[in-house]
């Protein structure tokens, strides 16, 4: 009770003209650079910092936090009509948003991906309102052991990710954990795979990666196929807004397990809204009925990790608030922005500051009210960029890509990364080798050995470690059946047609 | 007569090389300068180098802009104003890590100590020690006695093997004689997480991270590395007053130019920098942190030239290389 009326003053401190305006101008912009591929939040946020010095407190965390998922919003617009993310959260998108697109489906699925993203963003909210203190706690409880056995979880399911041969997808998610180690091994300080290049002593950037393989490949996969008009458009009417009872039934679980998942890895420090999605398409493939459907524009995966990563946004917020850690390097700014103004994140904001705490959860769900409405109205003007000609709209999705991931270190080094796995990209769209499970391997392979190396410092090398907490084993038990699964489920399909089909006799030779 | 001659002849020299170098410093500068900071926009070096630039724009007179190149601990920013042309203004703003390059970073493409013009070390971020709440000690005697009772049972986290911050604790460690194991994580933010749960018992950082657990009890600050204590919290006693001595472990800032920049052009930055730190939006952010210090060139020189063998030290008794 005492929580609805905190709830109903932080709704009159969000509703005031200054911090509505400053919402509305946040998530405006968020959609704009969520839209544009290779600008993201993180580098808009920076951006934007030095500006809210001079405001109030309040009205600024309200402003730059809209920017944030504001832009989980816009991403998936570009996902689905052009098949290049516009952040790397949404990279996932594209496997069934932009084939959706090809057969004329492009508003339904803008349609369905801002639903999702609002009932995912809006879950989390409620978890932040009523259960924010607790699970922070339970969130601290997580040492490098169940780090390491939910990154290994994660990783088997990733290596199953995509559809087509299962053995590119493995080589794919290998190959992501090779890329995973260029930079410094912060457990040894040894530098490893840089090719003595200082620009990669601290890695890959995550942003180049992804918009190299899916934004840069895409414009030149294309280039190479010159077709002058490549899909149809379809209509948008108002009535093609608002998914068909097919649709919804279609994608209410997996709009359910998606923002369960991102709601979870948004709890965690480190795991993230890009993770996210990528973890609630892999479990939609391996719950589905027709895992082979997925990849051929099926809302089930679209649906599942725009929730995911809209949820996962939001409930980021439990441990920066409630506990002053921020879980990625957006939220790190997000802390920082507070700190300037002389405001600690922690167990005591929600005392301290109650105006601010409460005023800064009502504007999440007002924001996420407005950017419904907001891309509704509009789906229908995106759907137009379509009739864009592709050689004009490619040279500027380029050339954003490259202001993009340029603005995240000021070094024209990122440039040449970004267009160097662009060429990787297209060699492995035409090779038809996924991209998704690199993706994922290079996410995973280095929480993974951080993890696991700690675990065992901290354990002094004991290796039932991973196994003798309840969350360990129950990673590491869901694993063992994965894996086995994974084996067991060919040869069953093999045994199972051959039973179909008797052998003709003499055929004993195979 | 002809001595005479020659002696004015000579003072007339001088007196033109004098004005010479005075015009060129009152010419200076004529257009914005750029201080680059080689870490990335947002986070806590950022936040105070954009603070005082804002006040040091108006004491010279033109734009301070901030550049952020961030990568490799600082030394992406850092080569990049080592090739920068010696004239003032391209300028660099940098932490207590150029010290720790020469151990860590050996095959850099310079030297902090020869390829830069220190300007002036600006201000100063004790690091706190603070340790798991949970651990039955309160003062920095009772820590380190339990610590020897216990050796090697403890945990140290740190932000990553050879940061500073590593190297700091290590010394903290090698000085007092404590042997706890050493447990790298990806940051500042996962250290303090990890300490507050009890997966990391002892760590060390600066004050403006650590507030918030330290006021909500998660963890106990149990010492400051300053020789007085801090305004940010006068409640956290000094090493000196629980008996460890001669030691001071604080991170700071400071100002450097490309070497080459003409003396007088770093004798005016030093006074402009100086002067800008007076502004009382910078005395409050930096004293939410550390204190204000504004050092002379040579100073700031001598740090470092110090604080590079100290760290190459430290690491070889680690074993860290």
């Amino acid at each position: 009770m005492e929580t609805l009326i905190n709830l109903q003053s932080g709704f009159m401190v969000a509703l005031q003209p200054e911090n509505l305006l400053f919402c509305l101008i946040g998530v405006t912009l968020g959609t704009v650079i969520g839209l544009l591929p290779g600008i993201g939040a993180l580098s808009t946020i920076s951006m934007l910092l030095p500006v809210t010095f001079y405001m109030d407190p309040t009205t600024a965390i309200i402003m730059l936090a809209g920017v944030f998922y504001g832009a989980q919003y816009g991403g998936s617009t570009a996902s689905i009509l052009l098949n290049i993310p516009g952040t790397s959260t949404n990279a996932i998108t594209c496997l069934d948003g932009h084939p959706m697109a090809k057969q004329g489906r492009a508003g339904v699925a803008l349609a369905i991906t801002t639903w999702t993203s609002f009932i995912g963003g809006t879950f989390s909210i409620l978890v932040l309102v009523f259960l924010a203190p607790f699970i922070a706690r339970v969130a601290l409880q997580f040492g490098a052991a169940e780090y390491f056995s939910i990154a290994v979880f994660g990783l088997i399911a990733a290596s199953t990710l995509s559809p087509g041969s299962a053995l590119k997808g493995l080589a794919m998610v290998v190959l992501g954990l090779v890329l995973g180690l260029v930079g410094m091994d912060i457990n040894s300080g040894v530098q490893r795979l840089n090719l003595g290049m200082l620009e990669l002593s601290d890695g890959l950037n995550i942003v180049a990666l992804a918009m190299g393989l899916f934004g840069v490949a895409e414009i030149l996969v294309n280039l190479l196929r010159t077709s002058a008009t490549p899909f149809a458009i379809g209509n948008v009417s108002f009535k093609s807004l608002f998914p068909t009872r097919q649709d919804v039934r279609d994608s209410t679980f997996p709009t359910v397990r998606g923002m369960l998942i991102g709601c979870l890895c948004g709890i965690l420090p480190g795991v993230g809204p890009t993770i996210a999605s990528f973890m609630a398409y892999a479990a939609e493939r391996k719950v589905s009925r027709h895992p082979e459907k997925f990849g051929t524009g099926i809302v089930e995966g679209i649906a599942a990790p725009e929730a995911a990563n809209n949820a996962s946004v939001q409930s980021a917020f439990i441990p920066t608030l409630s506990l002053g850690i921020p879980g990625d390097s957006v939220m790190a700014v997000l802390l920082g922005a507070l700190l300037i103004h002389g405001i600690v994140p922690g167990p005591t904001l929600v005392i301290d500051q109650p105006q601010l705490f409460w005023g800064l959860i009502a504007s999440f769900w007002i924001g996420n009210l407005i950017l419904l409405l907001l891309n509704l109205p509009l789906i229908g003007v995106f759907v137009q960029i379509l009739r864009i000609p592709y050689d004009a709209l490619y040279i500027a999705m380029l050339f954003f890509i490259c202001v993009g991931v340029f603005t995240i270190r000021n070094n024209v080094f990122d440039i040449f990364v970004v267009i160097f796995f662009g060429i990787v990209g297209t060699m492995m769209i035409l090779g038809r080798y996924p991209a998704a499970p690199l993706l994922l391997g290079f996410l995973l392979g280095p929480m993974i050995e951080e993890n696991m190396r700690r675990a065992l410092l901290l354990s002094r090398g004991d290796v039932f470690t991973f196994v003798d907490s309840p969350i360990t084993a129950a990673c590491m038990i869901f694993s063992a059946i994965a894996l086995i699964w994974s084996f067991w489920q060919p040869v069953s399909q093999m045994l199972k047609r051959r039973r179909a089909t008797p052998k003709p006799l003499g055929s004993t030779q195979e | 007569m002809k001595r005479r001659t020659s002696l004015k002849l000579l003072a007339a020299i001088g007196a033109l090389g004098l004005t010479s170098s005075a015009v060129l410093a009152e010419d200076f500068p004529t257009r914005p300068i750029t201080v680059v900071l080689p870490y990335t926009a947002g986070g806590a070096t950022d936040t105070l180098a954009r603070v005082i630039a804002a006040p040091l724009g108006t004491v010279l007179g033109q734009p301070v802009v901030i550049e952020n190149k961030p990568g490799a601990g600082g030394a992406v920013g850092a080569e990049f104003v080592a090739r920068s042309k010696p004239d003032g203004y391209t300028i660099l703003f940098h932490t207590a890590t150029v010290s720790v390059y020469p151990t860590t970073q050996p095959d850099l493409d310079f030297d902090f100590r020869e390829d830069f013009a220190p300007i002036t070390l600006a201000t100063k971020a004790p690091f706190v020690i603070a340790v798991n709440a949970s651990l039955p000690v309160n003062t920095l005697q009772e820590f380190l006695e339990y610590a020897r009772a216990h050796p090697g049972e403890l945990n140290h986290g740190s932000p990553g093997t050879g940061t500073s911050t590593h190297l700091t604790a290590e010394l903290f460690k090698q000085k007092t004689g404590i042997d706890l194991l050493h447990v790298p994580y990806g940051g500042s933010s996962a250290v303090l997480t990890a300490t507050r749960s009890g997966e990391i018992d002892f760590m060390v950082d600066t004050y403006l991270g650590i507030q918030g657990a330290v006021k909500s009890g998660d963890v106990k600050a149990l010492a400051v590395g300053t020789k007085t204590r801090q305004a940010f919290n006068p409640d956290i006693p000094t090493l000196e007053e629980q008996g460890v001595t001669g030691l001071e472990l604080a991170a700071w800032f400071a100002f450097s130019a490309p070497k080459g920049t003409p003396p007088e052009i770093i004798d005016q930055l030093n006074a402009a920098i100086i002067e800008a730190m007076k502004d009382p939006q910078v005395k409050k952010t930096v004293e939410a942190q550390g204190e204000v210090v504004g050092t002379t060139p040579e100073e700031l020189r001598q740090r470092i030239a110090e604080e590079v063998d100290i760290w190459a030290a430290v690491a070889k008794q680690a074993g860290i290389k």
